[in-house]
């Protein structure tokens, strides 16, 4: 790996980095702010979905 | 397959799920619980037996001769037991407990294969039991949470992506609910991870490799492909990610999934728990250096640990304001709730140790409390706080459901928290005044320049009062802990003669209708075509698509993970400044090999380092700084990461061989108030020359320069360690003028015993760095001159020792 021993490599590898590290990031909090409102109720409650009473719960 | 009961429950009418618009037939199928009752089981025992264990770690420290000579339950071959089995025996089982029962619910179906769950269970079972027929008698990697030698890493690898991974990914296969909820997310990313470090972080050559190992120890020993700051650098990539990855994402898992049943109402923000998913996944697998602060690794990777370490902390706490802010509404059940009570509790010591970590990883407050019993307490309020109160609200949770039964006392499970809170808080807060103290102490100078406490034994002596408070704490723990266990046993007891066994009905996910996601169309006018799609692209709609595929959603986990540990790792291997190289520095002789394997062995760098910091402290105390170079041939590294005793980085020299004899038979006889256990076993048992052409040879595969040994010449080795044996021996006679005794005055010849080994080891431990270049071989201009320049002459200062 010769390439990688510049500075200029270590500088692009640094920048690639980052970029793709805030773009992802920003991807994902763009697309958790995108979702319709009753989609993400239906999600927050799958938990509470999927079990019968059970005898200590009443 | 999956949709079978076993002989001993009986199965009940279905339950509906609710209506389901559906295409196709309903299925029927019901959940394993069984599995999740065995994990319960385990999960419980193999508490008892790591608090335990450490409880017997705690009095062992203020009382050295309490492992009675026995080497098996010395400090060092002990303290690995302690960690591994509270780890991945106590905190592991209670993960596949949570896993197998949320799992099974969240998608709607029994887990794939109930023999691939037997599978997984019984085979972690035997890895633990491996764990604890080896360690105790010295068979170990010596990296931390991954000791354990090759045989068990092939098990290991086995049990968890063979037999545990299969199951989990086949049951998101089969799944009735399109939609994975978050808790199966991070389930995921704890499969993939854990696989992916365990395998890295366990390459090695075994002495098996090379020929016939003589003795059965020597059959499991191995040496790791990477040596010196590499090896470091990869052991604390897996160390800090195996508690992110083993003890952190599969308890937020179970807290995304138990926190809302045990509270009725869904999770505050579930926007912010697929935030708090991915930033963890993304950030958490570049903080592995902040292990290395101040050592002899690159200062770019130091930053960089440190830095994604403190972006860390908001992701950690969005994930606990995210729990705690949950039980909006009914925080006036908690306290009439054992279970949200440990939840509660559990996720605020998720915060705690969260801001911690990241506070711990500044630099600066990393050189106080680097080494010391700070780090100590900051793990026990993660694992017991955080892990064990999560385990243990999931346990009371789960227990009515499993044994159909009422809890058998609740007053029982209230008093269980409070020992185990009361616990927990008097063991944390004696480590943080324990390490606070041995930090300051450490590092303190005199007006004069000189050390405030110049001899090490002095900060041992100092935080002694703090250990037994450790000890009433641990106690206090472990006291909660058999109550819970009773309380389960009795619940457990009143069980029906046969477990009702619910039958579900859900379509399957392919006669559920489902519109596939269509690219909307962009309402842009008079741009270019390009620009449309653009727009379209940037509205995210296919992401809807792949949120649904549990594979692809797999493979983006496992890129996030993969991507950032390359871009982290690539660099500090290939970069060759990174460890500049030292000509002096030279492979060890065959002898001092045999000899680093006993230190190896007996868990010297528990309680050792061997890492001197570029402090001004610790370069008065114990010599020049600790340079990459020196460790080049080290397979593994032994920088360590505690000091119970002084660092040994500069030890070679400072001491005769008879101080070193005197000293392993009797510690508190050489240094006064040193908390150091005896070995008088070093003066008993042989040393192993048969397999020490092997050990040159694994040495050589790995790239180590033995020309001497080549080929045919390998046995030589063995011949050379024997003579160099025989020279220290010889010369312990000059110093002491009489052969060795013991205690029964009986001579015993040591030339071949272990201690000779070991010393031969100790003496050569930083010296090369002062040793006069070969005429043949002259220092060439470049890097190694530069790194000449950093060097002082002359020998480390004397320093005092336990």
């Amino acid at each position: 790996m010769d390439w990688l021993q510049t500075d200029d490599a270590i500088r692009t590898l640094k920048a690639v980095g980052l970029v793709m590290f805030f773009t992802i990031f920003s991807g994902v909090l763009l697309w958790v702010l995108l979702r319709k409102r009753s989609e993400i109720r239906r999600w927050s409650e799958l938990p509470l979905d999927d079990d019968p009473p059970s005898r200590d719960s009443e | 397959m999956h949709d079978s009961t076993t002989a001993s429950e009986a199965t009940t009418a279905p339950h509906g799920s609710g209506p389901a618009p559906t295409d196709g037939p309903l299925e029927s199928f019901s959940y394993d619980d069984a599995i999740v009752r065995k994990f319960v089981t385990a999960t419980l025992v193999w508490g008892v037996v790591g608090f335990l264990v450490g409880i017997v770690l705690a009095l062992e420290l203020p009382f050295p001769w309490l492992n009675g000579g026995i080497e098996w339950i010395t400090f060092g071959r002990l303290r690995p037991l302690h960690t591994n089995a509270v780890i991945f025996a106590f905190a592991g089982n209670a993960i596949f407990a949570a896993i197998y029962y949320s799992t099974q619910r969240l998608c709607k179906a029994r887990m794939w294969s109930d023999t691939l769950s037997n599978l997984h269970f019984w085979g972690w079972q035997l890895i633990i039991v491996s764990a604890a027929l080896t360690l105790p008698f010295g068979i170990t990697q010596s990296k931390e949470y991954a000791e354990l030698e090759w045989p068990i890493d092939i098990a290991i690898a086995v049990v968890w992506a063979g037999f545990f991974g299969v199951n989990f990914f086949m049951t998101l296969i089969v799944r009735r609910e399109r939609h994975l909820y978050v808790a199966i997310w991070f389930y995921i990313a704890t499969i993939v991870t854990v696989a992916v470090l365990h395998i890295f972080n366990n390459l090695w050559v075994p002495l098996v490799a090379m020929g016939t190992p003589g003795t059965a120890l020597a059959w499991f020993k191995s040496y790791p492909i990477y040596a010196g700051a590499q090896d470091a650098m990869m052991q604390w990539w897996y160390g800090h990610n195996a508690v992110a990855f083993f003890l952190t994402t599969p308890f937020l898992g179970l807290m995304y999934y138990f926190l809302p049943k045990a509270a009725g109402r869904p999770i505050f923000s579930y926007r912010l728990s697929i935030l708090h998913f991915w930033s963890l996944v993304f950030i958490y697998i570049w903080a592995g250096p902040h292990h290395l602060h101040y050592t002899a690794t690159a200062e770019w990777l130091q930053t960089l640990g440190m830095v994604f370490s403190i972006m860390l902390w908001m992701p950690s706490w969005g994930g606990m304001i995210n729990g705690l802010l949950t039980l909006r509404g009914v925080w006036h059940k908690v306290p009439g709730d054992p279970v949200l009570k440990f939840f509660v509790v559990g996720i605020t010591f998720y915060g705690m140790s969260t801001f911690e970590g990241p506070m711990l990883s500044v630099k600066s407050v990393n050189a106080l409390s680097h080494y010391t019993d700070w780090t100590i307490g900051h793990v026990h309020a993660g694992a017991l706080g955080w892990n064990g109160f999560m385990a243990f609200g999931m346990i009371y949770w789960l227990a009515p459901r499993l044994y159909q039964t009422k809890l058998h006392s609740i007053a029982q499970a209230n008093l269980h928290f409070w020992l185990a809170t009361a616990g927990i808080l008097v063991y944390a807060i004696s480590m943080y005044v324990a390490g606070l103290t041995q930090g300051l102490m450490w590092l303190g100078i005199n007006d004069a320049g000189q050390l405030a406490y110049p001899d090490f034994v002095q900060t041992t002596q100092a935080i002694i009062p703090m250990y037994w408070i450790r000890v009433v704490g641990g106690l206090l723990y472990l006291g909660g802990t058999l109550i819970g266990c009773w309380n389960i046993y009795c619940t457990w007891k009143a069980r029906p003669a046969k477990y009702e066994v619910p039958v579900y009905q859900a379509p399957a996910l392919k006669d559920v209708p489902f519109t596939p996601e269509q690219p909307p169309e962009s309402d842009l006018v008079a741009v270019l075509e390009v620009g449309k799609k653009i727009d379209t692209w940037s509205t995210l709609w296919w992401h809807r698509v792949w949120e649904r595929l549990p594979i692809k959603f797999t493979i983006m986990t496992t890129l996030a993970v993969v991507i950032a540990s390359l871009m982290e790792l690539v660099p500090a291997f290939v970069v060759r400044s990174n460890i500049p190289t030292i000509d002096t520095v030279k492979p060890y002789t065959p002898l001092e090999l045999a000899g680093r394997d006993i230190y190896v062995s007996e868990g010297c760098y528990n309680c050792h380092s061997q890492m001197i910091r570029p402090l001004v402290a610790e370069t008065v105390r114990y010599g020049d700084y600790s340079l990459a170079g020196e460790s080049i041939y080290d397979h593994p590294f032994q920088w360590g990461s505690r000091r119970i005793g002084p660092d040994l980085a500069r030890e070679g020299g400072v001491r005769g061989n008879d101080w070193h004899v005197r000293h392993f038979l009797e510690p508190q006889v050489m240094t006064q108030g040193s908390i150091m256990p005896p070995y008088p076993w070093l003066m008993k048992k042989k040393i192993d020359f048969e397999s020490v052409p092997l050990r040159i040879a694994a040495q050589q595969a790995l790239g180590v320069p033995y020309p001497q040994y080549e080929g045919d010449d390998r046995s030589q080795a063995a011949e050379d360690a024997k003579t160099q044996a025989k020279g220290i021996y010889r010369e312990y006679m000059q110093i002491t003028g009489k052969p060795f005794r013991d205690a029964d005055g009986e001579e015993i010849d040591l030339s071949d015993k272990q201690v000779v080994a070991l010393i031969a080891y100790l003496q050569r431990l930083g010296v090369d760095r002062y040793a006069a270049p070969d005429a043949e071989a002259p220092v060439p201009d470049g890097e190694p001159a530069a790194q000449s320049d950093e060097v002082v002459a002359g020998a480390p200062d004397e320093q005092g020792a336990t």
